[in-house]
């Protein structure tokens, strides 16, 4: 089946026109599945790291969200342990307005943010409320540990 | 190449209305569409045209939402159907669809045109509207040979239509440049458009292609139902703008200045079809004068009520079931327990508790259950009238999803 224009207009602009700290390459095989690589944002515990996703663009994208997944162990009260990710634009806030690039700026801004008040991970989240420094040295042991 | 391709079209209508006269089980308008669908060998639309027709017959498609692909038909430059850039299922109401596109209020499916630039010559842009296309209406004779066939429709009302359209619809090679010498990129499928709908919250271009895509969620629980304890309540909101999320999401059109193709005057719904859309838009008063009028995705899927009745339905009669269990799967529990103090029968509370040991009890021993339970519960007597007659792995199945509404129905009580 022929690729829409848009994801293949999408993946040339990721290309000629990159983001920063984030690098989508899509499968020769299959060009609506990306190996991502996602840069720890300065200033978190997740610095210095650099996080591998896979992202995967269904049938009726733009229409529905990507699907998108972090590869790489990340300790953090939205990620769960599959790496699934609890995040409001990757459900029902999807908008076909939105791209691979923005969603994926989303998901930097999520580490960034962290929202253990909606939580996926529920352990995660509870040691973040009760102890927020203890939670950020796991986070940053483990970002040393998986993902440099 | 495209002249001798539509000329030969041509000739393959004409003489199918001569020899056709017998094919009366074929209607006439389909046999139009064949034809040129056959001609026109591009891939998507030709797909979804067929996949339509072949279903056709195994599923009804409610009325005013069978799609109708006659390329003929045309509006400024655009067409009534859409151009094939996404090929799932269409659900959107197309006659109210058309019915907006013909009175200039929403902007036609127009092909979109992939990255030409701006310095390419007259020939290229033909050349890359005809081959990105679906079907082409650029020759007058395709035109015309089409109408002669249309207006060996028995229906009087539609041949004055279509004579309406064979003058109209000459769309030249020349108007095509100049119309596609302007285009704008839709920001949604990236593709280049001479017209798109603005949003009337934001204002950002979207093309017609687009807007028909954009649907409501499907029904959900209040967003505070766990707090609230309304999980049998559904909800169902109308889209919201894909640019600012504005809950209150339409778009508006500006007709163009000239008036090329079906007139807006003209009753536009095809065949013998008459159906309420067309009342219903006209109550929105789309020949209003004040302000621009607002398409919403409510307009051309009016079919959203239904089915969050429908979904509200489901849920009701799956919790009626679960409660059904629910009753008589407490009861048996203070026969089959001894133990079992008076207050676990009565408390609200220590019911909804007690359930789950029960059920897993009922589980393992579904004849202690039963025989309990006849004599106790006239709800379970009535759940176990319903299933017989099932086989096993039926009842088994029921028994399951019981189960597993009957926790969902205890966990919100308490």
């Amino acid at each position: 089946m022929a690729l829409p224009k848009r994801i293949i207009k999408e993946t040339e602009r990721l290309v000629t026109d990159p983001v920063s700290g984030i690098i989508a390459t899509p499968h020769e095989e299959n060009l609506r599945y990306f190996d991502v690589s996602l840069e720890g944002p300065p200033g978190t515990p997740y610095e210095g790291g650099v996080f591998k996703l896979e992202l995967f663009l269904p049938e009726d994208y733009p229409m529905t969200a990507p699907r998108l997944r972090f590869l790489t162990r990340i300790y953090h009260p939205n990620i769960d342990r599959l790496g699934r990710i609890c995040l409001d634009v990757l459900k029902d806030h999807w908008s076909p307005a939105m791209q691979i690039r923005t969603i994926l700026l989303s998901v930097q801004a999520l580490l960034s943010s962290p929202n253990p008040d909606d939580p996926l991970a529920n352990d995660v989240a509870a040691i973040w409320k009760e102890n927020e420094p203890l939670a950020v040295q796991t986070a940053k042991e483990w970002t040393e540990k998986y993902a440099m | 190449m495209g002249n001798t391709v539509t000329k030969e079209a041509g000739a393959t209508i004409q003489s199918s209305k001569y020899s056709g006269m017998e094919q009366s089980n074929i209607c006439e308008n389909d046999n139009t569409d064949r034809t040129q669908w056959h001609l026109c060998k591009q891939d998507l639309v030709h797909k979804i045209h067929r996949s339509k027709r072949s279903s056709k017959s195994h599923k009804k498609v409610m009325e005013g939402y069978e799609m109708i692909a006659d390329p003929t038909e045309t509006v400024d430059g655009g067409f009534l159907f859409p151009q094939g850039v996404y090929t799932g299922a269409q659900d959107f109401k197309v006659s109210v669809v058309r019915e907006l596109i013909i009175r200039r209020k929403l902007a036609p499916f127009y092909k979109g045109l992939d990255g030409i630039d701006s310095s390419c010559t007259d020939e290229q842009l033909l050349s890359a509207l005809n081959t990105n296309t679906n079907s082409v209406v650029s020759d007058s004779h395709e035109t015309e040979s089409a109408t002669t066939v249309n207006s060996s429709d028995t229906d009087a009302s539609i041949s004055t239509n279509t004579t309406l359209q064979s003058e109209n619809i000459k769309i030249n090679n020349e108007e095509q440049i100049w119309l596609y010498r302007n285009v704008t990129e839709c920001p949604i499928c990236f593709l280049d458009y001479p017209r798109l709908n603005n949003t009337s919250c934001c204002g950002y271009d979207i093309c017609t292609e687009c807007f028909v895509q954009i649907k409501r969620n499907p029904p959900h629980p209040p967003h505070n139902a766990e707090q609230t304890g309304d999980v049998l309540e559904l909800l169902s909101e109308p889209s919201a703008c894909p640019f600012c999320a504005r809950s209150d999401f339409g778009v508006t059109f500006e007709a163009p200045p000239f008036e090329w193709g079906i007139s807006s005057t003209v009753d536009p719904l095809p065949r013998n079809q008459k159906s309420t859309s067309i009342v219903k838009i006209d109550e929105c008063s789309l020949t209003s004068p004040t302000g621009p009028f607002k398409v919403t995705i409510d307009m051309i899927r009016p079919d959203w009520e239904d089915k969050l009745i429908s979904a509200r339905a489901k849920l009701a009669r799956k919790s009626a079931a679960a409660q059904a269990l629910h009753r008589s799967a407490i009861l048996p529990s203070t026969n089959t327990h001894a133990s079992s103090t008076p207050e676990t029968k009565h408390s609200k509370q220590h019911k909804s508790r007690s359930v789950l040991p029960d059920i897993r009890f009922s589980k393992n021993k579904p004849k202690t259950l039963t025989e309990a339970d006849v004599q106790n519960a006239n709800s379970y007597s009535e759940v176990l009238e319903s299933a017989r007659g099932m086989d096993r792995a039926q009842l088994r199945a029921l028994e399951k999803l019981m189960l597993d509404e009957a926790i969902k129905a205890s966990m919100a009580q308490t």
